[in-house]
Parts: structure tokens; C-alpha cells; sequence
């Protein structure tokens, strides 16, 4: 059975307007439990708005979405969030600077469920943050008590990765979670996203705007142009696949070029 | 000479109002909210307190009412700027304009005047606490136990949350929390605590008055931003101290200022004055600062090579 049912979304924003832009035009896409799509195509392909939507953001205008047989499409973001987990491009969006990195697991930890006048952080929590936390190998498990803003943008990403995690959601969300770091950094967290993803067995969705990354990572690779989903590969057809390859699958099916200069200058 | 009954009167002041800057801080620090209703809901205190107490009712339970009166406007306030997409200063300024009204209606005019009723203090004393004492131990009191609840309270899962709120809604979203819900209810708390000391200053000073909350926001920022200069906010306990500290200095600013000369009602100006210096001061700071890099013949160069060192290390 799908983990993962989108069916015939469709988004305009600003409609009726000279504005007015279809962001999303029918996608559909299927998602089986543990399946890692990474998602590619260029500015304002609609991946945002993808992830956006099933995240509940905003309500679409047409189409369902399904999570292991939830249909969410109704509810706020707030109520999806049991089941769904994130990871935003900027590191400061994902975790409260004001907070010790403590508090955001505690927060984590807690995600979707009812937030009770209970201490907030407790002895057992902090020996199990501790453990969690030693998997980064950044020594952030010595640093429980310190205000996140004291982390650089690496080390934010990360917890915010584990904070996204620590609850097993259903379905994790990573929208260009490492397009903001330099290469070294976004290359660990690439790596870390890839152990978590592993250790608990999670089914993605994660857009990135480079291509070596959307065929590196992951079990299948979808391509998006405007609004719609043009390329959809896996299995052994995705482990020949070469960057090259994957761009001249998008001249063939499209026969116009899609990709701007930031994605061929990350190729 | 400066009597000891004046100090210890200004003491009893900063404790009083000490209730309404945790609450200021509790919309100003933790959420992020800059939240006028304060000026409306600390009168509206005063107003439900003196009415009850003249209509009969032990003072106590008078007290005890304005609080929940009080949660009632700032949650009206929390409404207006998450339901209906009003922002946040004129949702504040909407709820404050609107209690004028209300608070007249609540007294039936302008001033209530409480110096032959019996009010806390009285209970107090009836209860053998010495009259001289008794206004300072129970602001003390008052202003320790909200302090406690208060940094208690904000390291609850709940409390967290609302931090969160102020700190980064995208993220607590994300996380399940229903913001909308998070502000209604911690402007709600915030109003409360400045409802009840509204009431507390009411049978204090002998009076409740429809004018009384005028400024009030300002005063309580003033506590606030003294609090966190004389205090480093390190921690949720330490920066509740330092808002309770922040709140007996100013009071002890205003008895100085009076001393010197400055009308009662020059004292608006003189506070508006102190926040004002308070919050330009990062902004004058990085000016000036570019100002003396420049003057120097520093700048850039200096600038690229710490990070060349900083890199290096």
C-alpha cells in the first residue's frame, strides 16, 4: 500500500489577478513506504510549493492527499504535523535560536502531541537527548543547556534534522535543507540525512536544486516544470543514470531547455 | 532628608507594579507582541475591584475577579490580530479603546474612591500583621510568587511552546502547535497579572481611577528594559528577577525625579524618554561605531584579515 497518495493537486496563487501564477497544474505522485524521492527542476517548478502542500501551508484548490490512508487535505498544518516531519532550507527557520538545543529536542520530541503543563524537560529526556545527540559527532551532547543561537548554521541544520526525526514521522519533508551550508557542510549533512533516513526506515520527499545530490540520494528522482511532474525514474534505470542523462531526459520529454544557470553551475 | 516611609513607599510601588511588567514581559519578550491592551486592562483591574469591594464583597474575592477579567481582554486582543488579521498594535490599541468604555461602565464614573473600605491591606492587618508592613509583604509576596509561577510555568511543555511562538512560529507550527492558540492565550496570562496588579494598586493608593492605566505599557517596557540592563537575562529566572528589580528601580527613578522637581505629570515624558534612549541605544551604537572605524582609517581591510584569522584558528 502507497504511504503516500497525491492525486490531481492543483494551486493557483493570487488567482483572478495579472498576479496570478499556477504554481501546481494536476500532479499527481505515489509514494510506498520507505521510498526517497528526491525531487529537482528549476525556479519556481512548483517543489516548494509540492512540499508546501502536503505540509498543509496552504489548502490546494483540487486533489487529495493521502498519508498511510489519512486524508489530510482539510486539516491545517498544525494538525498534519503527528505524521509529518520537517526540514526548511534556512538553518535558523528549523530550530528557536532563543532556546537550548534541550528545550528544541523537548519540542521535537513532543511534535503533534497535546503540550501539557508537565516540566518541559526532564532528567530521563536529557540522557536520551544526550545519546541522540552523540550520533552527530559534533559534541552538541555537552552542550545541552546552550541557546542554539550559539550554533553555526551546520550544526543548526543537524539538530534541526534530528528534531525532525526524533519522533518518527510517517513522512519527512526536506526542502533544499542543504542549500544554504558550504559544500563541506552540506555534504555531512547530506551524509546524516542519509543515516537517519536508514535508521528509522523513513519515506522522503526532499527537493534539491542539485542534481549530483537528486541521483546520489535517494531511491527515485522527480523532475518538475511548471507545476507539473515531467520525469519520474527508479529502480536499476536510476542507478545507470548520469547527470547528463538526466538532463537530456528533460530535452526529450520537453524539448525546451529547463534548467537555469544555478542548477548547471551545481551540476 | 529623604523620609524612610518615602523609600519604603517606593519600594512598595516597584513590587505593586512589578505583577504588571511580568506580564508586559510575558507579551513584549517571550511573545514577541507588542501588546497596547495593557493600558485599558490594568484600569479594567482597578475598576472590577473598587466596584465589588464598594458593592460589598470581600476584597479578597475582588481581587481575585479583576485577573479573570483582565485574561478576557488580552485574549479579546489575541482574537482580533489571530482570527480576524488585525496587527498586532492596533489589535491592542482596539481592545485598550474599547475598555475605556467598558471601565466607566464597570465604575459608573470616573473615580472610586476606597480609603474608608476595606480592602487587602485591611485584611491583612485584621489578620495581626503590623499596618506599617503589611502593603510591603504583600506586594513582596505577590510579586515573588508570580515570578516563581511565572519561570515555572514557561519551562512546561506548554510554556515552551509559547516561547517558541515568539522565538519562531514557523518551526512550533511545524511541530503541531497551533500558534493562533498560543497567543490568544499568552496575551490572555499577561493581561491577568496586569489586571491584577491594577487591582492591588487601586486599594493601595485608595482609589480607582478611569486614568489610571495611561502610560501604563510604557512604564511597564521601562521595567522591562531596566531589568535587562542591570540583569543579564541569562536565564528564564534570572530575567523575570531582572524584570521585578527593573520595576523597583523605576519606581525609584520616578520618587527621584519627583524630588527634583519634575510635576506628576511630567513623568510621562520623562519615561517615554528612558525607552526611547533604552531601545535607540543598539542603533545610535552601530552608527557611531561605523562613524570611528571610518574616522580610523580601518574598516574593510581590518575587517577581511580577522576573518582570514578567524578562519586560520
Amino acid at each position: 500500500m502507497a504511504m503516500v497518495k497525491l492525486r490531481h493537486l492543483r494551486k493557483t496563487f493570487l488567482p483572478g489577478t495579472t498576479n496570478g501564477r499556477m504554481a501546481l497544474r494536476d500532479v499527481s505522485l505515489d509514494l510506498a513506504a520507505g521510498d526517497f524521492v528526491t525531487i529537482i527542476g528549476s525556479n519556481g517548478a512548483g517543489k516548494s510549493t509540492l512540499l508546501n502542500a502536503v505540509a498543509g501551508v496552504f489548502p490546494v484548490d483540487e486533489g487529495t492527499i493521502v498519508i498511510d490512508g489519512q486524508d489530510v487535505t482539510g486539516l491545517p498544518e498544525h494538525e498534519r504535523a503527528p505524521i509529518i516531519g520537517r526540514v526548511f532550507q534556512d538553518p535558523m527557520q528549523g530550530t528557536a535560536g532563543s532556546m537550548s538545543i534541550e528545550e528544541n529536542l523537548a519540542m521535537a520530541a513532543k511534535r503533534g502531541e497535546r503540550r501539557r503543563l508537565k516540566w518541559g524537560v526532564t532528567q530521563k529526556d536529557r540522557e536520551s537527548f544526550r545519546e541522540y545527540l552523540a550520533l552527530l559527532g559534533l559534541g552538541l551532547e555537552n552542550r545541552l543547556s546552550d541557546p542554539v543561537r550559539l550554533l553555526s548554521g551546520g550544526q543548526r541544520q543537524a539538530l534541526a534534522l534530528l528534531m525532525a526525526t526524533i519522533k518518527k514521522p510517517k513522512l519527512l519533508l526536506l526542502d533544499e535543507h542543504a542549500a544554504a551550508l558550504d559544500p563541506r557542510t552540506a555534504q555531512d549533512i547530506l551524509a546524516l540525512t542519509d543515516r537517519l533516513v536508514r535508521r528509522h526506515g523513513l519515506t522522503v520527499m526532499m527537493v534539491t536544486h542539485n542534481l549530483r545530490h537528486a541521483l546520489a540520494y535517494g531511491n527515485r528522482t522527480v523532475m518538475m516544470h511548471e507545476g507539473e511532474i515531467v520525469l519520474d525514474v527508479g529502480g536499476p534505470e536510476r542507478s545507470d543514470m548520469t547527470v547528463a542523462d538526466l538532463l537530456e531526459r528533460f530535452h526529450a520529454t520537453r524539448g525546451e531547455r529547463l534548467l537555469d544557470d544555478r542548477i548547471l553551475l551545481e551540476v | 532628608m529623604v523620609s524612610l516611609g518615602a523609600l519604603s513607599g517606593a519600594l512598595e510601588q516597584g513590587l505593586v507594579y512589578a505583577v504588571m511588567a511580568l506580564g508586559v514581559y510575558l507579551t513584549f519578550r517571550v511573545l514577541n507582541f507588542p501588546d497596547l491592551t495593557v493600558d485599558g486592562s490594568f484600569p479594567l483591574g482597578a475598576a472590577v475591584a473598587a466596584k465589588l469591594i464598594c458593592s460589598g464583597v470581600d476584597p479578597v474575592l475582588a481581587t481575585a475577579v479583576a485577573p479573570v477579567l483582565g485574561f478576557v481582554a488580552g485574549a479579546t486582543t489575541g482574537v482580533l490580530n489571530t482570527k480576524l488579521r488585525i496587527s498586532g498594535i492596533l489589535a491592542g490599541i482596539l481592545t485598550m479603546t474599547a475598555l475605556y468604555s467598558v471601565n466607566l461602565r464597570i465604575m459608573g464614573r470616573a473615580n472610586i474612591p476606597l480609603l474608608r473600605s476595606a480592602t487587602v491591606l485591611t485584611t491583612l492587618k485584621g489578620l495581626g500583621v503590623p499596618g506599617g508592613i503589611a502593603a510591603l509583604l504583600l506586594f513582596l509576596a505577590s510579586a515573588v510568587a508570580v515570578k516563581l509561577v511565572l519561570d515555572a510555568f514557561l519551562r512546561t511543555e506548554f510554556g515552551l511552546a509559547l516561547r517558541a511562538t515568539g522565538d519562531n512560529e514557523v518551526m512550533i507550527r511545524s511541530l503541531g502547535v497551533n500558534t493562533d492558540s498560543m497567543k490568544i492565550i499568552g496575551l490572555g496570562l499577561s493581561n491577568a497579572l496586569v489586571a491584577l496588579s491594577g487591582a492591588m494598586v487601586a486599594q493601595y493608593q485608595g482609589f480607582a481611577d478611569i486614568g489610571m492605566g495611561i502610560g501604563m505599557v510604557v512604564a511597564g517596557l521601562a521595567s522591562v528594559i531596566i531589568g535587562g540592563a542591570i540583569i543579564a537575562p541569562a536565564s528564564i529566572g534570572l530575567a523575570t528577577f531582572g524584570v521585578v528589580a527593573g520595576s523597583v528601580v523605576y519606581r525609584f527613578a520616578v520618587f527621584i525625579a519627583l524630588r527634583m522637581g519634575f510635576a506628576p505629570t511630567d513623568l510621562k515624558i520623562v519615561t517615554a524618554a528612558l525607552v526611547v534612549i533604552a531601545l535607540s541605544g543598539p542603533a545610535i551604537r552601530a552608527s557611531l561605531g561605523v562613524e570611528r572605524r571610518r574616522a580610523l582609517g580601518h574598516g574593510k581591510a581590518e575587517a577581511s584579515s580577522k576573518n582570514v584569522l578567524a578562519r586560520n584558528h
